[in-house]
């Protein structure tokens, strides 16, 4: 790390989509003239002591994403400790950031917590500690004071990005990647007041506008250099909200697609970005396609107008619907997050939910994913379900009950029947997804997909989902046709849909390793590095805690 | 079950196929008298119904008046795991025709 006294920083998380978090960190300690480097996070504590024995760092700093991973850092920092470590443990993220005072108290190894945007605080952190002044009155910071946490005001947010430095990306090696693939970051915060989302109120707390824009001539800039320096081919960008909102969003986004080309990127380079249905026009898609755009994640959450009335999604389903059909004639690739159950659902919401995902892809142009809504901190849903007094589990993995006591008995018969379809990253929703994306990828060095293909994995898809929305439309009639206490998931009609679900996706995977043998090797796409995981696997981004998680077999 | 569809789909097809012929080709209007054809051709449309597919009554009315219910919710299962299967090939079959006619057109 740094041989001289110059105070080092050892930053610890997931590396998955570049984690672009912790190299803006790095990149503003860097900057600010202080050593550090990047380590991936792993469960077993060995490697990452053995790190810390070796370079001695003056602060460990941890990127907790995930709300449910926080007793197992908990316990790769009680390792530290007991190792003898005597740096400063801080750990950030968006949920550390909400329950700073959970997360120490639980976490007794750790001596602070960076709250909200980090790179300013990090700095200052590391300037105070580096000169043996008190730390602990930094603005952002959490600590420990005795048996108490202290939550210091925060700092005002950062008006203008284009201050922060490049995140650091030294330690990357895209070329040796398959698909080099680099996350890039075009805005931070988004507008929108979904209840299930915390993005707003993280952005919210430290003031400021709710979504800042780089400017494209720097988002641009940095696209370059990742290409030609770095040899990057597949940009995902990685804003919460790309097209958030209106004309303003719109000219933007088209400004970057015309920098793009006019810095000689068109053709060499594809794109990916997340947005909401009623933000995809065609004028704008169009353009942005033209520089590359070739994938589009949109977050659709519910096919029922009741359903995202809950969500406090202010739209109607139909604009999924379009988006999906625009989306089709650009010749994009999308994928979409569904939650297909959220606290307020009814049997008949979920019912058209179902509906709603066979008029949408029933014809296989993606994969059908679908999962519940968890009340994540910091979320209006937690407090609103905090405020009804319906909030169970604990705080580091929320749970609730429905309304209805049978969409429960529904919901545990959905995990055991599509965990493995759903939540893994050999289901086969992330296989699929992976190959319709690769399907429409348009890249120079990329062997694209014939129309044959093409037609093959969309005809594999359709069928995929096509069974699991049966299942699902079959266990819903036979649970509202039962008494509750008569629902048994585990047996009778519900294990023989478990059981066919199975069999079927037993039958595509085999199919898939037929599919076109020799020429379309899904496997090794698969094995060959993480781009597959890149895009985002849900076992990459669990929204359960693994003793939610059935037995399967 | 896919086996069994397929073969039924074929016997279907053969049946079509000599009825055509029957129609307008092979057995079409030789010596004799022409209001006579019709009655000659559905007898033999008939012979050959029964050699192709033997009378089998009303199957499906007679098979779900008396399938249990676990049985009947068994074969939902399997028909529509090979309804499923045959949209999709359906639509797959759609698209590959209009590529093949694409590019025999260009």
């Amino acid at each position: 790390m740094s041989a001289d006294s110059t105070p080092s920083v050892l930053l610890i998380g997931y590396q998955d989509q570049d984690n672009l978090g912790l190299r803006y960190l790095l990149s503003s300690v860097l900057q600010a003239g202080f050593a550090g480097r990047i380590e991936t996070y792993t469960a077993d504590p060995e490697p990452i002591v053995a790190l810390a024995e070796r370079l001695k760092p003056d602060v460990i700093g941890f990127s907790l994403i995930f709300q449910y991973m926080s007793p197992a850092f908990g316990r790769v920092i009680e390792a530290l400790r007991v190792a003898g470590c005597r740096s400063h443990i801080t750990i950030g993220g968006h949920y550390p950031s909400f329950d700073a005072e959970e997360v120490l108290q639980r976490i007794p190894g750790a001596d602070s917590i960076v709250r909200f945007e980090g790179e300013r605080t990090l700095v200052e952190l590391m300037q105070k500690l580096g000169r043996r002044e008190d730390w602990r009155p930094i603005a952002g910071i959490a600590h420990r004071q005795g048996e108490e946490v202290v939550v210091n005001p925060l700092r005002p947010v950062l008006d203008d990005l284009d201050l922060l430095p490049f995140p650091d990306r030294s330690d990357i090696d895209y070329r040796s990647q398959e698909l080099p693939m680099a996350s890039v970051l075009g805005s931070r915060g988004c507008p929108w007041d979904c209840s299930f989302c915390s993005i707003r109120p993280f952005y919210e707390a430290q003031g400021g506008k709710l979504r800042r824009l780089r400017s494209p001539a720097a988002v641009v800039e940095e696209m370059r250099q990742l290409h030609f320096e770095q040899g990057a081919e597949m940009f995902l960008f990685q804003d919460d909200d790309f097209m958030a909102t209106g004309r303003r969003a719109r000219r933007w986004a088209e400004d970057i697609a015309s920098r793009i080309i006019a810095a000689g990127l068109k053709g060499r380079i594809a794109f990916k970005i997340s947005c909401r249905s009623d933000e995809v026009h065609y004028d704008t898609m169009a353009r942005l396609a033209e520089a590359g755009l070739t994938h589009v994640y949109m977050g659709v959450e519910n096919g029922d107008d009741q359903g995202l009335a809950n969500m406090n999604k202010r739209m109607k389903a139909s604009a999924h619907l379009e988006a999906g059909e625009t989306l089709r004639s650009l010749d994009m690739s999308f994928d979409f997050g569904f939650m297909l159950l959220e606290p307020y659902s009814t049997i008949e919401i979920v019912r058209n939910n179902v509906a709603f995902l066979d008029s949408y892809v029933g014809d296989g142009w993606t994969v059908a994913g679908f999962c519940r809504t968890l009340p994540y901190a910091g979320t209006p849903l937690k407090t609103q379900l905090e405020a009804e007094g319906r909030m169970l589990g604990t705080p580091f993995e929320p749970d609730y009950n429905f309304l209805d006591p049978k969409l429960d008995r529904f919901y545990d018969w959905m995990l055991l029947t599509f965990y493995e379809r759903n939540f893994t990253n050999s289901g086969l929703n992330e296989v699929l997804r992976r190959l319709n994306f690769d399907a429409r990828l348009k890249l120079p060095n990329r062997r694209k997909f014939q129309p044959s293909e093409r037609a093959k994995v969309q005809r594999i898809t359709a069928e995929c989902n096509g069974h699991a929305l049966y299942c699902l439309r079959s266990a819903l009639d036979y649970i509202e046709a039962t008494p509750v206490d008569a629902i048994d998931i585990r047996g009778g009609y519900l294990a023989k849909l478990t059981a066919h679900e199975k069999m079927q996706e037993r039958r595509l995977i085999t199919e898939l390793d037929t599919v076109n043998a020799g020429r379309f090797e899904w496997r090794q796409f698969l094995e060959s590095d993480q781009e597959f995981r890149s895009l985002g696997g849900f076992a990459n981004a669990w929204t359960l805690a693994p003793q939610d998680l059935p037995v399967v077999g | 079950m896919a086996g069994s569809l397929e073969s039924r789909l074929g016997n279907i097809e053969e049946l079509c196929i000599i009825i055509i012929i029957i129609i307008f080709g092979g057995g079409g209007r030789g010596p004799g008298p022409i209001g006579d054809s019709v009655t000659t051709d559905t007898a033999r449309v008939e012979a050959l119904m029964r050699l192709v597919r033997p009378p089998r009554g009303d199957p499906f009315a007679s098979d779900v008046t008396r399938m249990p219910l676990e049985a009947i919710e068994a074969r939902l299962l399997e028909v529509n795991a090979e309804l499923t299967r045959m949209r999709s090939h359906e639509a797959e079959l759609n698209t590959r025709l209009k590529e093949l006619r694409g590019s025999k057109t260009k």
